[in-house]
């Protein structure tokens, strides 16, 4: 097989890593062009197959090294960002988050909904940033309307549940049912 | 990015990546590029916060990971 077959077999998950790594390893590492490109139908795929139970966490760990900072693969253009990120959270679960089924549904959800070349980080922009120094995580911070809030925080005085706490348990109720439907 | 010289003329580029979950912990990716300027090996060590090696991850060319006391 030549290095692009071999590529697209690794990119559409044909055969186990191992075997195309050991087989592209004879064309050596450097590589001028982007011979094949990876695009977010690739990463949904190997999402599914996980949630369906048909590839292990170590599979898509496997994978996804494979296919983590190689100079011949491509990225979808306009979504590099997105890939770059769920490429490296799939290749290094011990540094971000174990593989799971409310984590592929994340990001099968990001993944279709990013529109290549979205203003999506302009979006973010506009919404200042906050660190908790608890956390360690960023935060972003949403005015939310006066009116609003007042509403919120007679039902946060009710159940006996601070503002913020509301409001990120009803987020996520959200944001769970959205990807459900997707 | 750190970059140093590594026998017969080679040299070793690494960065570091930090994890996104534990504080400390982090991958260095190297890639060590012989004197012509190919790429002869490339590895992706992941490191515990104790500055311990959880496993080294040879990316090229290919081979099983090393996990330090198996």
């Amino acid at each position: 097989m030549k290095r692009k077959e071999l590529l697209e077999a690794l990119l559409a998950s044909e055969a186990p890593p191992d075997t195309l790594l050991s087989a592209l390893a004879a064309f050596g590492w450097d590589c001028e062009d982007e011979l094949v490109r990876l695009d977010r139908k690739h990463v949904v795929s190997i999402l599914r197959q996980f949630r369906e139970g048909e590839m292990s966490d170590r599979d898509v760990s496997d994978w996804a090294d494979a296919v983590e900072g190689r100079d011949d693969i491509g990225f979808e253009e306009g979504c590099e960002e997105i890939l770059t990120d769920v490429i490296y959270e799939l290749a290094n679960p011990e540094l971000t988050r174990p593989p799971s089924s409310e984590t592929a549904d994340e990001w099968i959800f990001h993944l279709k909904s990013h529109a290549a070349g979205s203003d999506e980080n302009a979006c973010q922009e506009q919404m200042p940033e906050h660190s908790d120094t608890e956390s360690g995580r960023k935060k972003r911070l949403i005015p939310i309307d006066e009116e609003l809030f007042g509403r919120l925080a007679k039902i946060s005085e009710s159940e006996h549940i601070p503002p913020e706490a509301l409001i990120d348990l009803w987020l996520k109720e959200k944001i769970s049912e959205a990807y459900q439907q997707v | 990015m750190k970059i140093r010289d590594i026998p017969n003329g080679s040299k070793a580029f690494q960065a570091d990546v930090m994890a996104r979950n534990i504080s400390g912990s982090f991958a260095r990716y190297e890639k060590q590029v012989d004197a012509r300027g190919k790429t002869i090996f490339y590895t992706k060590t992941t490191f515990a916060p104790d500055g311990s090696i959880v496993h080294v991850k040879s990316k090229f060319p290919p081979g099983p990971a090393f996990y330090p006391g198996d």
